[in-house]
């Protein structure tokens, strides 16, 4: 079949297409990820047994969450569309996402620095070790497998810039449900640790969205 | 060419010069032409409009957008090192994509670069799928023992024609008579006793699937080589 022949058979009835699919898709992913996720939640860890008193924590901590993943999703969702070298969307998101992580980090380190020095490594840790930065990419799972069903139905052309900005976003995703578990409430440890968990789920999401994306 | 002139006088009323847009067809004079910044300018806003025209499917603005780009991909690819007929698989690769993918278009953007980012993601798709199976093109040692013959409107003997044979029954039987045979879909849904919706759907996931085995084939050239 030449190329002339081509053009002509797919020019041929053409069907108008739906703008808002990839949109509603996303939309999908997120709230139907948070729900799966919340159930892995209460069926693995269960909720913080105070969690009625200590309301106005998890909202701070689900809030901070909730940016990270609000930005990360509309760098995934620029990402979703075939994008140039220096995409204006992609630069804007993908700054303000960085910037945003960066800035808990500096947060966190203050905040471990002006605590009594006695005091500093339970604030740094929580008292343990951080199982947070393993427990928040597990719970964007359900989140992170339905943008990649999402992003496979659009065109990325970044696989991997893609998989870091679903990651990221389905990390967010799993870090505010964490926040419902999560008993810790310093803030040292929630911008550090919470910011590296999401660190880690962008990773992976890198490394697999590579993979995972192809079309 | 006539396709083209319809849509394009369609675009005098904007103002616009309707001898700049129409000399694109002509292969390499628009290499030429492409150094005036005024001419690209227009070509940038010429495929978009036609872009947003296909979007709303468009017929005519799809066929003229895709005879437009197909000079500028081959050029892109040729240009890349691809050789003949490589370049022509990923020209049609790429034409299927923008077809297929052409709601991932937002009005915003500017079109030429929607365009080569995928046409850079074909080729490196390509290039990967190359790479994983351990050989090696030399693309200029093919070109030396196989010259291909030049076409302009781009090489006959393609295998979208096998790829389509790949598809199940029923989208490959709607794709045919619809877009090959030039039935409308009402006739189709007559001749085949499926409904509208049955032939549309059929199009469409046809037309996916057509998309999905281009991304999983062997690049053509790797299986000469190796035969």
């Amino acid at each position: 079949m030449t190329t002339d022949d081509l053009i002509a058979a797919l020019s041929r009835a053409p069907e108008p297409v739906y703008p808002n699919r990839l949109r509603n898709r996303i939309l999908l992913a997120l709230g139907l990820g948070f729900i799966v996720g919340v159930f892995l939640l209460a069926n693995t860890l269960g909720f913080r047994p105070d969690i009625g008193v200590s309301l106005p924590a998890v909202a701070m901590k689900a809030g901070l969450s909730a940016l990270i993943a609000t930005l990360a999703g509309g760098l995934a969702l620029a990402l979703a569309k075939p994008v140039v070298r220096d995409d204006k969307k992609v630069r804007t998101a993908g700054g303000a996402l960085v910037t945003l992580m960066f800035a808990c980090l500096a947060i966190g380190a203050i905040t471990i620095f002006s605590t009594d020095p006695t005091q500093r490594f339970i604030a740094f840790t929580g008292g343990g070790f951080p199982w947070c930065i393993f427990i928040i990419p597990f719970l964007g799972l359900p989140c992170a497998g339905l943008m990649v069903w999402a992003l496979r139905d659009g065109a990325p052309t970044r696989l991997a810039l893609a998989g870091a900005g679903i990651g990221a976003m389905a990390g967010g995703v799993g870090a505010i449900i964490y926040a419902m578990a999560c008993p810790v409430d310093s803030v040292a440890f929630v911008t550090i640790w919470y910011v590296v968990g999401i660190g880690i789920s962008s990773g992976l999401g890198a490394y697999f969205g590579a993979r995972l994306l192809r079309w | 060419v006539t396709h083209i002139s319809k849509s394009a006088s369609d675009f005098s009323n904007n103002g616009q010069s309707i001898l700049k847009p129409l000399s694109c067809n002509f292969g390499r004079a628009c290499l030429v032409l492409g150094a005036n910044e005024g001419f690209v300018a227009d070509d940038e806003q010429h495929l978009h409009a036609l872009m947003i025209r296909a979007q709303t499917g468009d017929g005519p603005a799809t066929h003229a957008l895709l005879t437009a780009l197909a000079p500028k991909l081959r050029g892109f690819f040729r240009g890349k090192g691809a050789g003949k007929e490589d370049s022509e698989d990923l020209v049609q690769e790429t034409l299927i994509a923008i077809y297929t993918k052409r709601d991932m278009f937002d009005s915003n953007q500017k079109l030429l670069g929607w365009v080569y980012a995928i046409a850079r993601y074909r080729m490196i798709d390509r290039w990967r799928h190359t790479k994983r199976r351990g050989q090696e093109i030399n693309i200029d040692l093919f070109e030396q023992t196989l010259p291909a013959p030049i076409n302009e409107s781009g090489d006959p003997t393609r295998d979208i024609a096998r790829l389509l044979s790949s598809l199940p029954q029923k989208q490959r039987a709607a794709i045919e008579l619809v877009k090959l045979k030039d039935m409308s879909i009402q006739e189709a849904a007559d001749a085949t006793g499926w409904s509208v919706s049955d032939v549309k759907i059929s199009i469409h996931r046809g037309l996916k699937a057509l998309m999905e085995l281009v991304g999983d084939r062997e690049p053509k050239l790797t299986k000469e080589t190796t035969s």
